[in-house]
């Protein structure tokens, strides 16, 4: 994608959402890890050593990689709008009525 | 704030709030512990930051849907599956009885996106709200709330300036089941690991049979539970099509003409409309009081009598 008038307003370069989109969207609560329950047993250490697996806000992102929060938030759902199949849903009709997916009789992956 | 001071018992408040939640069709509700949701909630997403004043976080759940709607195809529980909207109505409700029974300032809490960030971080976590309150514990499918008793429900909450005890999360966490745990030890997956139609789950369970960890991938679950996230896409693609009759197709397309349906009856079914992991999740289908089928067999003192 070349640069828009929306990246500029946001103070934002292509390269910069080249270098830095994938780890943008590492860091934030698209892709989430939890370690044990610690919420649930009110493990306040674990609560605090799990947040970066459950993922980070973009304020958060933003101070770990020195950005605006606002071009983080605008990286961000860039990333997941170019990322994001609008062909996956289709698996849905074939399945219920006592059909499961199954990885491996499905064509596309 | 009101001008009339009305004296509480804090116990029976809490009493007749959560009574109210009930009958009006809740399967559970909760007082969290609020300055826990405080600390643990990240900075623009605590519940001070939408009701500066805030005493309390209530949380209900309502039950999923019948029992039949399991047996029915993923294409048709896309339209039907959810049923939060009768624990919107529930806490819509609770918060106006506060107001009119106990003079205290409450809303609503909105379970919707935060319009700033996009269309994946909601303004609040209703699961947090839920979790703390002690009506669900974290699954490992993707940390959807399940309840021993009650399955899978839908949650909403209510802010309130009214002050109320908190309670305590559960103490115990349903998930993995026993079956899901004999599974995992054979195949390595769960279930609902299994059977995601985006393999968007994963994740280990201890030797103690206890949730070791749960990975989840977020964005690829999206692809099947937020459609609205496609119209985007489908519309850049039609714009950027090279001929018009490239544009006719793709917004013409069968899969593609749903969405305009959706968008035009207001369908929820334009978001959350992927049940695969809890349709194969043994809490979510088959707890004691999972459906209504199984709640009124309770109700007539067990079923096979």
């Amino acid at each position: 994608m070349a640069e828009t008038s929306f990246h500029r307003a946001y103070g934002v370069t292509e390269d910069m959402v080249s270098e830095l989109g994938d780890e943008i969207f590492d860091l934030s609560h698209n892709h989430q890890t939890r370690i044990g329950d610690a919420v649930r047993e009110m493990n306040w250490d674990a609560i605090e050593a799990g947040r970066v697996g459950m993922g980070l806000t973009d304020g958060e992102i933003a101070e770990r990689l020195s950005l605006e929060v606002e071009q983080v938030t605008f990286i961000r759902t860039l990333v997941e709008g170019q990322r994001f199949h609008t062909g996956h849903y289709k698996r849905l009709y074939k399945l219920g009525g006592g059909k499961r997916y199954r990885p491996e009789r499905d064509p596309d992956t | 704030m009101a001008n009339k001071k009305i004296d509480i018992d804090p116990t029976e408040a809490k009493e007749a709030i959560l009574g109210y939640c009930l009958k009006k069709g809740a399967l559970a509700a909760g007082v969290a512990d609020l300055q826990a949701l405080e600390r643990i909630a990240p900075a623009g997403h605590r519940p001070s930051d939408l009701m500066p004043r805030v005493k309390s976080v209530i949380s209900l759940g309502v039950g999923g849907q019948t029992q039949g709607a399991w047996t029915l195809p993923a294409k048709a529980m896309s339209f039907f599956g959810s049923t939060e909207g009768r624990a919107y109505t529930i806490a819509y409700g609770l918060a106006f009885m506060i107001e009119r029974q106990y003079l205290q300032r409450s809303v609503y809490c909105p379970p919707d996106i935060d319009p700033e960030l996009g269309s994946r971080v909601p303004l609040q976590s209703l699961k947090l709200h839920a979790e703390l309150a002690g009506i669900g514990a974290r699954s490992l499918a993707g940390d959807i709330l399940l309840h021993p008793d009650f399955g899978y429900m839908y949650f909403a909450s209510v802010f309130t300036e009214l002050e109320l005890e908190p309670d305590k999360p559960m103490e115990t966490n349903p998930c993995p089941a026993p079956s899901c745990t004999d599974m995992y030890k054979k195949t390595g997956q769960t279930p609902c690991m299994k059977f995601c139609p985006v393999q968007c789950l994963s994740g280990s369970i201890g030797e103690d049979g206890k949730q070791a960890d749960m990975k989840y991938d977020m964005a690829a679950c999206a692809e099947m539970t937020q459609q609205y996230e496609t119209l985007a896409t489908v519309m850049a693609s039609a714009m950027n099509a090279e001929t018009a009759d490239e544009r006719e197709v793709m917004l013409h397309r069968p899969e593609n003409k749903t969405l305009w349906y959706k968008m035009s009856v207001g369908s929820g079914g334009l978001l959350a409309q992927c049940f695969e992991c809890m349709r194969v999740c043994p809490i979510a289908t088959r707890a004691p009081l999972a459906d209504p089928i199984l709640r009124a067999e309770a109700a007539l003192g067990g079923g096979d009598e």
